[in-house]
Parts: structure tokens; C-alpha cells; sequence
């Protein structure tokens, strides 16, 4: 075992230790490091909007050389104001002016939100269904039972699931009987969906276990 | 004024979006007012994010005025926002922007992350009582997702990585484009109400 000289492993570790000390209890030290990350994510993310969304979106178009070769440029002062009129909502008596900006965007993401939504989580979805899952699936042209069995278990799944959200029409008879089915099918998903999320975790456990082992104190390298 | 002239903006703008939505995409100048609005967007939501920051730096300076045994922390994050923002700004290949990225922000997220595990399986003994048949259907789905996706699985049983798969293909993904397509049918008819002003709650709730 031998321990690392690289301050950088050493804070690495400390935090991570930190971090790990809420498994007992809250404490100072856990607290510490809780600001730290909520400080520096907050720092990261002001870096990566500067220099990928400011700079190449605002203030490289407008510079006076931009602005010659391309005159539409000068347009980018509307959102550079309407960014700028967002800022008023620090202010309790101007920040209904923030209003503007906040409905602009949310103008925009209604309108993308009809068209792109439906098309790719609406119909590409049930173009998906209807021809790339066959009921009678062929293999060299011939029947392929195994396959045309599990495509039944698919439609018949969306299709029972998207009734248990049907509300126009009382669960009752057939429908209360699909529903119910479609409620069975919900709860497998939600199973794997939660196994996946454990197994996830589970494993960034297991790179900081091994992190702290091998490049911390020097054990398993 | 206050409320309907955003309530118009809204309308304008979420009209324009589908309008261009049906023009020829192929066209350079349909082509370039959508990426140009998507950017506006963008710049906006710059805006925002510094309104929130601006927010967490005010209440943090305050928390720190108050000065109380807390107030440290306060400090603290204040002092790692701005080493991490200052040496970003500069240059965002700089050596302390770098090392703050990889020797603090880095394992503390994955180490935030991770710590969910603990949860996640205490949450789990709960969840995981077959009670009924629905519960029975999540523990079995999960038991067997989670087993397929370590080397135990295939040893208890060769198959149990293919059955974990299969899951994953055919009833999971199944159930998630079924609830794809309610959620999209949610978020039409949202999109509707907002573009014709029968949802006005993102307008906050003053006059």
C-alpha cells in the first residue's frame, strides 16, 4: 500500500469521503463539501454558457467585423435586450417585465412542442409499432413464430398500457380487463427501468470504491 | 398590458414556429430563421441562468451577513463559484480550471451520484414486498434486470442475461412508448392551452 503525494488525489478523496460521511449521519464535513459541489456546479455551468452559448451565439456575431460582413447580425440585439429584460426579475417592482422574454421562449417551445413532439414521440412511435414490429414475421419467407410472438406481446403491451391512461370510458368489462393488463406490463417497465437505475448506481459506487482503493491508498493497482 | 401583451407574444411566436414547421425545410432561409430563433432561445436561457445565479449568489452574501455558524458554508461556496468561474472565464484550458474539473467537481458529482445507491436499495426493501400482483410483476422485472447486468447472473443461470434483455426489448420498452405517447399527447394539449392563452400560470400570479 502506498499512499499518493498528488494533492489533487488527496482533495479528490477527502471529498469523496465527505460525501460518503452522510451514510452516517449529516455533519459539518458533509455540509462543507455539499457547498463546494453546489459552488463549483453553478461556476461550470456559467464557464460552458459563456463560452458555448455567449460568445459564439452573441458576442462574436455582433462584433464589428460580423456585423459588416453580415448586417442580419445586428438582429441579436433583440435577445441580447430580452436577456437583459429577464434580469429584472431580481427586481420586486420591474420584474413583470421579465414576462416578455419568458414568453417569447415559452411561445417558441409551445410552438415546437406541437410539431416536433408529434412527430417524433407521437408518429414515429406508432409508425415504429405498425411496421417494424410485423404480427406475421418472416424469415427467408418463412413463418417465424417466436418472433411474430413477442411483436403480439409488444402491440398488445402499447396498446393496453395507452388504455389504463383512457379515462373517457369507465374501467369497467373489457376495458377494466385490458387496463388492468396494461397496468401489469407498466409495472415490468417500471421494474426494469428501476433495476437498470440501481445497477447504475451501483456501478459509479464501484468506481469510487476503486478510485479510493487504487489511485488513493495504492491497493489493487 | 401587464399580462396580455406577453399572452400575445406567446401566441406570435408559438404561430411562427408551426407556420415554419410546414415550410419547406429545404429552403436556406426557412433553414436559417429556425436555427436563428433557436438561438435567440438560447441566449435568453443564458440570461436566465445568470438571473439564478445572481439568485444564489444574493442569498448566500446575505446568509453570510447574518454571519452565524453557518455561515461558513456560505463562504465557501461563494469562494469555489468564483475560482471555478474566474479561472473558466480566463481561459477554459487553464491548469486550475482543469484541476478544479477533475479533482473536485468530477468526483464530487459521481460521488453525489453514487451515494443514491444506498438509497435507492434501502427504497428498493420497501418497494420490493410482493404484496399484490403488480408489486410481484416490478420485483421479478427488476430482480431479473438487475441480475442480467452482473457476471452473477450468467452464473447462476446462462439464460438470465438473455431473459433480462428480452425485458428490456419487448414489455419495458413497450410500456415506455406507451407512455411516450400519452406524455406527448399531454404536452400537445398543454402547447395548445398555452399558445391560446387558457394557461397563463408561467405568467406568475401578480396583475
Amino acid at each position: 500500500m502506498t499512499i499518493t503525494n498528488d494533492p489533487g488525489i488527496w482533495v479528490a478523496a477527502i471529498l469523496t469521503l465527505a460525501i460518503f460521511s452522510f451514510l452516517i449521519k449529516d455533519n459539518p464535513l458533509y455540509k462543507l463539501a455539499e457547498h463546494i459541489f453546489v459552488g463549483a456546479s453553478a461556476g461550470y455551468y456559467v464557464v460552458i454558457t459563456y463560452h458555448e452559448v455567449l460568445v459564439p451565439k452573441l458576442v462574436t456575431p455582433l462584433s464589428t467585423g460580423a456585423v459588416k460582413d453580415n448586417p442580419y447580425n445586428l438582429l441579436l440585439i433583440i435577445p441580447l435586450i430580452l436577456g437583459i429584460i429577464m434580469l429584472t426579475k431580481l427586481s420586486r417592482k420591474h420584474s413583470w417585465m421579465a414576462r416578455y422574454p419568458l414568453s417569447f421562449t415559452v411561445g417558441v417551445g409551445a410552438g415546437l412542442g406541437i410539431t416536433a413532439v408529434i412527430k417524433s414521440d407521437i408518429i414515429s412511435q406508432i409508425y415504429g409499432i405498425a411496421f417494424q414490429k410485423p404480427l406475421w414475421f418472416l424469415v427467408d419467407g418463412k413463418f417465424d413464430f417466436t418472433i411474430s410472438f413477442f411483436n403480439l406481446i409488444y402491440v398488445v403491451s402499447v396498446l393496453s398500457s395507452l388504455l389504463y391512461f383512457f379515462f373517457s370510458a369507465e374501467h369497467k368489462g373489457v376495458i377494466g380487463k385490458t387496463a388492468r393488463l396494461g397496468i401489469w406490463f407498466l409495472m415490468i417497465s417500471f421494474g426494469a427501468s428501476f433495476g437498470f437505475t440501481v445497477m447504475a448506481r451501483i456501478s459509479l459506487l464501484i468506481a469510487r470504491v476503486q478510485f479510493l482503493l487504487e489511485k488513493f491508498l495504492g491497493i489493487m493497482s | 398590458m401587464k399580462r396580455s401583451i406577453p399572452i400575445f407574444i406567446t401566441f406570435v411566436s408559438a404561430v411562427i414556429m408551426i407556420v415554419f414547421y410546414f415550410l419547406n425545410q429545404d429552403i436556406e432561409s426557412v433553414k436559417k430563421f429556425q436555427a436563428g430563433i433557436l438561438n435567440w432561445v438560447s441566449i435568453i436561457a443564458a440570461f436566465a441562468l445568470l438571473l439564478g445565479i445572481f439568485n444564489l449568489l444574493f442569498v448566500n452574501f446575505y446568509k453570510l451577513r447574518r454571519f452565524n455558524k453557518d455561515s461558513i458554508y456560505s463562504l465557501v461556496l461563494i469562494v469555489s463559484f468564483l475560482t471555478i468561474t474566474i479561472s473558466g472565464l480566463v481561459d477554459d484550458t487553464s491548469a486550475t480550471y482543469s484541476w478544479m474539473f477533475e479533482n473536485m467537481l468530477r468526483p464530487l458529482s459521481s460521488t453525489m451520484f453514487s451515494l443514491l445507491a444506498f438509497y435507492v436499495a434501502s427504497a428498493a426493501f420497501r418497494a420490493f414486498r410482493a404484496k399484490t400482483k403488480e408489486a410481484t410483476f416490478l420485483l421479478v422485472a427488476a430482480f431479473i434486470v438487475m441480475l442480467g447486468r452482473v457476471p452473477v447472473g450468467a452464473m447462476i443461470w446462462g439464460k438470465i442475461p438473455l431473459i433480462s434483455n428480452w425485458i428490456m426489448a419487448y414489455p419495458a420498452a413497450s410500456a415506455q412508448s406507451a407512455i411516450m405517447i400519452g406524455a406527448a399527447l399531454g404536452a400537445v394539449s398543454v402547447s395548445l392551452k398555452i399558445i391560446l392563452g387558457i394557461e397563463k400560470t408561467y405568467l406568475g400570479g401578480e396583475e
